[in-house]
C-alpha cells in the first residue's frame, strides 16, 4: 500500500493529546466544528434563518463537547504506547518511552491503521476543499451556495432510493478506479482503462444476446468473464508496448482510448452488431436471464455493485498478499532496484496491465448487464476518467479508491438533480471534480516534498550522530 | 467527388491543428506531455466569442483568446512546475475545468446551454488575396479562407525559426534534451518551460479563435471535439519537427475532410475507421521510433 510510506504525521490526527492545555483546545476545536456544522445544516433545513443557526451552533457546540470530543480522544489514545517497561502511555509518534528510556519498535499493523486514518482524512479534506472553492465560484456568480449543496446532498444521499442511486453511480467507477489504482501503484500511467471498459462492455454484451439459451448463471459469469477478458487484452497491448519496446505509456493509453471507441461504435453503428431500424447506435438488447438482478426497488442498483465490493477485497488481497502485489509494488518503487533484485519487470508491468484492463472490463461489463442491458456507442460519461481521479483520491490504496468512488457517486448522482431543483448548471460538478484533481495533484506533491525534507535532514543529521 | 472542394475543405479543418499542433510542438520540445491542449483551446473559443460580443469587435475577440490561453498556459505552468504537480493529471484537471467553466459560464453569463451565438458578433472577414484568386483552381483553393489560416501556415517557417535559429528556441530545446546539463550550462530550466507552456497556451487560444469565430461566429460546448489530442498526435508522429507536424496535421484535415464526403457519399468504408486512422498511426509512429531507439543502443 501507498500508506505506508506516507510515515503518521502526527499533527494531522491529534493536533492536542497530552500535556494540561492542549486538552482544552482540542476539545473547544470539536465544539466549533459541531457548532458550526451544525449551525450551517439547522440553517439551510429549517430556513428560520439566524434563529435556526443560533439553535444549531448551541447544540452542536454541545454535541461537540459531549460527543464528538470523547469520541475522538477515545480513538486517538487507542493508537497511544503503552511502554513494556514501566506502563507509561504516550504519544504514538516517540520513538523512545520519556520515563524509562526504553525504545519502542514500531507495529506495521498500527502503523498502517494510522496511515488509513491519515488518507481517510485527507480525501475528505479534499473533497471539502474543492466543494469550498465551488461554494465560492456558486457566491461569485450569485447562486446560494448552501442552498445548492443542500439539493446536490439531499438528492445523493437524502433517501434511501438516492443512496441506491449514488451507489449505482458508484459501482463502475469503483472499477475503473482500482484498475488505474492498480497500475499507478506500479509505477504505470495507465490512462486507457476506459477502453478496456468499451471492449469489456461490448464482448459481455455479444455474449449476453447471442448465447440465450443458457441459464442465468452460467451466462452472467461467461458475460463478465469476457468482458473481463476483452478489457484484460486490450490493457495488453500498451502493456505490451511498454514491457517489451519502451514505449511511453501514457500517450499509447489515450490514443488507444480513442481506437476502442471508435471500433465499438463502428460494431453496432454500421459493423456486425449493427441492428436496422434501431434508433440509436445500440445493439440488440441481452437475455432476459443475463440482466442483472435488482437490489432495490425503484432504482437500477444491481448485483454488480456487491461484484464490485467483493472487487475490493480480492485487490486487496492481490496487492498486500501475493506476489504479483508485492512485485508490482516494488516496480512502483524503484524499477531498477526490483529488476536488479531479480523481479521481471516487464512480466510485471503486462501482469499488471492485463489486470488493469481486466477491471476495466469488469466495469464495462457491469453497466451493460446491469444498466443499459445493450451495448450503446459512447455510453462511458468519462468512466475511466473519473477512475484516475478516485485513483488519486484514494492514492492508490483499494480501501481509498472505494471510499473515493462513494463519495464521487453521490456527488454525480446528486449532481444530475441540482439542474432540476436549483437554477444552477450541472456543469459545476465538472468544477468540483478538476478542483479535487488539482488539490489532489498538489497535495502528493507536497508529500513527496516533506518526504524529500525529511530525507535531507536525517542525511544532515547522520554524521552528527555518528561523530557523537 | 469535387477535389477542388475536398482540399479547400482540408485547409480549412487543418489550420487549427496546426496551430495547436504548433503549441504542442513547443512544451515536447521543452520536454512536458501537454494533455491540456484541449482545454486551452476551447477557453480561447469560449473567450473569443464572449469578448468578441461584449467589446464588439471580433479581432478584439480574438485578442483575448490569445491573453486566455496564456492565461491558462501560466496556471498549468504554476501548477506543473512551481508546485511541481504531475503532468497528466495537472493536463487532465485543466481539461476538466475548461470543459465545466466554459459550460458553466455559459449558462450563468447568457443563460444558454449547449450552444452560444450571440447575436451581432460577426465571424472574421475572408481574404482573399487580389492575383491568386483570379487563378482558376489554385484561387478557389487559397484564397477566401478566414485571416487565421493564413496566420496558422505563417506560424510553421516562425515555430521552426524560433526553435532552430534563436537563442531561446535553442535553449528551449537544451532543456528538453537535457534539463540538467542546460542548467549547468546557465539557463533557466523553470523559465523556458513557463515560456514554452505560455506561448503555447497563446497558440491553443488562437486556435480556438479560429473554431469558434472563424467560421460561424458561435460557440458550442466541446466543440473542440478532441482535437488537441488529434494535434498532439501529428506531434509526436512528426517527432516534434515543425514542418513534418504541419504535414501531419494537414493529413489528418485532409482524412477528415475526406470523412464528411464520404459521409454524404454513404461508401463501403466506415468513417469510424477513417476517425480511428490519427490515433493508430501514433501508436505505429511511436513504436517505429523506439524500435529504432533501441535497434541504435543494441539490443
Amino acid at each position: 500500500m501507498a500508506t505506508q510510506r506516507t510515515p503518521l504525521p502526527y499533527w494531522l490526527i491529534a493536533p492536542i493529546l497530552r500535556g494540561s492545555g492542549d486538552v482544552w483546545i482540542g476539545i473547544a476545536l470539536w465544539i466549533a466544528i459541531g457548532a458550526l456544522v451544525t449551525a450551517a445544516l439547522m440553517r439551510a433545513r429549517h430556513r428560520a434563518a439566524w434563529r435556526g443557526a443560533l439553535l444549531g451552533a448551541v447544540l452542536g457546540g454541545v454535541g461537540g463537547a459531549l460527543l464528538l470530543a470523547p469520541l475522538w480522544f477515545g480513538l486517538v489514545s487507542l493508537l497511544d504506547k503503552r511502554c513494556a517497561h514501566c506502563g507509561t502511555q504516550t504519544r504514538p509518534d516517540a520513538a523512545t518511552c520519556p520515563r524509562c528510556g526504553h525504545a519502542f519498535t514500531e507495529s506495521p499493523r498500527l502503523d498502517a491503521f494510522v496511515a488509513a486514518l491519515v488518507n481517510l482524512a485527507r480525501v475528505v479534506m479534499t473533497i471539502e476543499l474543492a466543494l469550498l472553492a465551488g461554494g465560492i465560484i456558486l457566491e461569485l456568480s450569485g447562486k446560494d451556495a448552501l442552498d445548492t449543496y443542500r439539493v446536490l446532498f439531499e438528492w445523493g444521499l437524502g433517501t434511501p432510493r438516492a443512496r441506491a442511486n449514488s451507489l449505482l453511480a458508484a459501482t463502475p467507477i469503483i472499477f475503473t478506479g482500482l484498475g488505474t489504482a492498480i497500475a499507478f501503484r506500479a509505477g504505470i500511467f495507465n490512462v486507457g482503462v476506459e477502453g478496456s471498459l468499451y471492449m469489456g462492455a461490448l464482448l459481455a454484451a455479444w455474449i449476453g444476446f447471442t448465447f440465450t439459451d443458457l441459464p442465468a448463471l452460467p451466462l452472467i459469469a461467461l458475460a463478465f468473464v469476457a468482458g473481463a477478458l476483452a478489457g484484460g487484452l486490450w490493457g495488453l497491448v500498451p502493456g505490451y508496448l511498454k514491457a517489451r519496446l519502451r514505449v511511453d505509456e501514457v500517450v499509447t493509453t489515450i490514443m488507444l482510448n480513442y481506437v476502442a471507441i471508435e471500433f465499438t461504435s463502428y460494431m453496432v453503428q454500421s459493423g456486425p452488431f449493427f441492428v436496422p431500424g434501431m434508433a440509436n447506435a445500440m445493439s440488440k438488447t441481452i437475455a432476459k436471464q443475463a440482466q442483472l438482478p435488482q437490489l432495490v426497488e425503484r432504482s437500477q442498483l444491481n448485483a454488480s455493485f456487491i461484484l464490485a465490493l467483493v472487487t475490493v477485497v480480492a485487490i486487496m488481497i492481490l496487492m498486500s498478499r501475493t506476489r504479483l502485489g508485492f512485485e508490482a509494488r516494488m516496480v512502483g518503487d524503484n524499477p531498477l532496484f526490483a529488476r536488479w533484485s531479480g523481479i521481471m519487470v516487464g512480466r510485471t508491468i503486462l501482469l499488471v496491465m492485463f489486470v488493469s484492463g481486466l477491471l476495466g472490463g469488469l466495469a464495462g461489463a457491469g453497466q451493460v448487464l446491469g444498466v443499459h442491458y445493450n451495448f450503446t456507442a459512447r455510453f462511458s460519461r468519462g468512466f475511466g476518467f473519473d477512475g484516475i481521479t478516485i485513483a488519486l483520491l484514494g492514492r492508490n490504496s483499494p480501501v481509498g479508491v472505494l471510499i473515493g468512488a462513494l463519495l464521487f457517486g453521490a456527488l454525480r448522482s446528486g449532481g444530475t438533480t441540482i439542474e432540476v431543483f436549483t437554477d444552477v448548471p450541472i456543469d459545476l460538478v465538472d468544477i468540483v471534480q478538476a478542483l479535487i484533481i488539482f488539490f489532489v495533484a498538489i497535495d502528493l506533491n507536497l508529500d513527496f516534498l516533506s518526504r524529500r525534507r525529511r530525507a535531507k535532514t536525517d542525511r544532515d543529521a547522520a554524521p552528527a550522530s555518528a561523530a557523537a | 467527388m469535387d477535389i477542388v472542394s475536398l482540399l479547400d475543405a482540408t485547409l480549412r479543418i487543418s489550420a487549427p491543428l496546426i496551430l495547436v499542433g504548433m503549441a504542442g510542438l513547443l512544451s515536447y520540445q521543452v520536454g512536458l506531455i501537454n494533455i491540456a491542449l484541449e482545454g486551452m483551446m476551447l477557453s480561447g473559443a469560449f473567450a473569443a466569442v464572449v469578448f468578441g460580443y461584449e467589446l464588439g469587435s471580433t479581432w478584439l475577440g480574438v485578442l483575448m483568446a490569445i491573453v486566455v490561453g496564456a492565461a491558462l498556459g501560466a496556471l498549468f505552468a504554476l501548477a506543473v512546475i512551481t508546485l511541481r504537480a504531475n503532468l497528466i493529471v495537472a493536463g487532465l484537471a485543466l481539461n476538466f475545468l475548461a470543459t465545466g467553466g466554459t459550460a458553466y459560464l455559459m449558462d450563468i453569463l447568457y443563460n444558454q446551454s449547449g450552444t452560444l451565438a450571440p447575436e451581432g458578433l460577426r465571424k472574421l472577414p475572408a481574404v482573399t488575396i487580389p492575383l491568386l484568386e483570379d487563378i482558376p483552381v489554385l484561387g478557389e483553393m487559397l484564397s477566401g479562407h478566414s485571416p487565421l489560416v493564413y496566420v496558422s501556415w505563417v506560424m510553421v517557417p516562425l515555430t521552426s525559426i524560433f526553435l532552430y535559429r534563436m537563442v531561446v528556441g535553442g535553449h528551449i530545446r537544451a532543456v528538453g534534451e537535457h534539463p540538467e546539463a542546460a542548467q549547468t550550462a546557465g539557463i533557466s530550466v523553470q523559465g523556458m518551460q513557463y515560456l514554452a507552456l505560455i506561448l503555447g497556451g497563446m497558440l491553443c487560444g488562437l486556435a480556438g479563435a479560429h473554431l469558434s469565430v472563424g467560421d460561424l461566429p458561435l460557440f458550442r460546448e466541446r466543440m473542440t471535439n478532441d482535437r488537441g489530442f488529434i494535434a498532439l498526435a501529428a506531434v509526436y508522429f512528426a517527432a516534434a519537427r515543425p514542418r513534418l507536424t504541419a504535414v501531419a496535421c494537414l493529413l489528418f484535415g485532409f482524412f477528415e475532410a475526406l470523412q464528411f464526403r464520404l459521409q454524404l457519399r454513404d461508401t463501403a468504408l466506415p468513417n469510424e475507421f477513417l476517425q480511428m486512422l490519427p490515433y493508430l498511426m501514433v501508436v505505429i509512429a511511436l513504436v517505429v521510433i523506439s524500435v529504432r531507439k533501441e535497434w541504435r543502443k543494441g539490443w
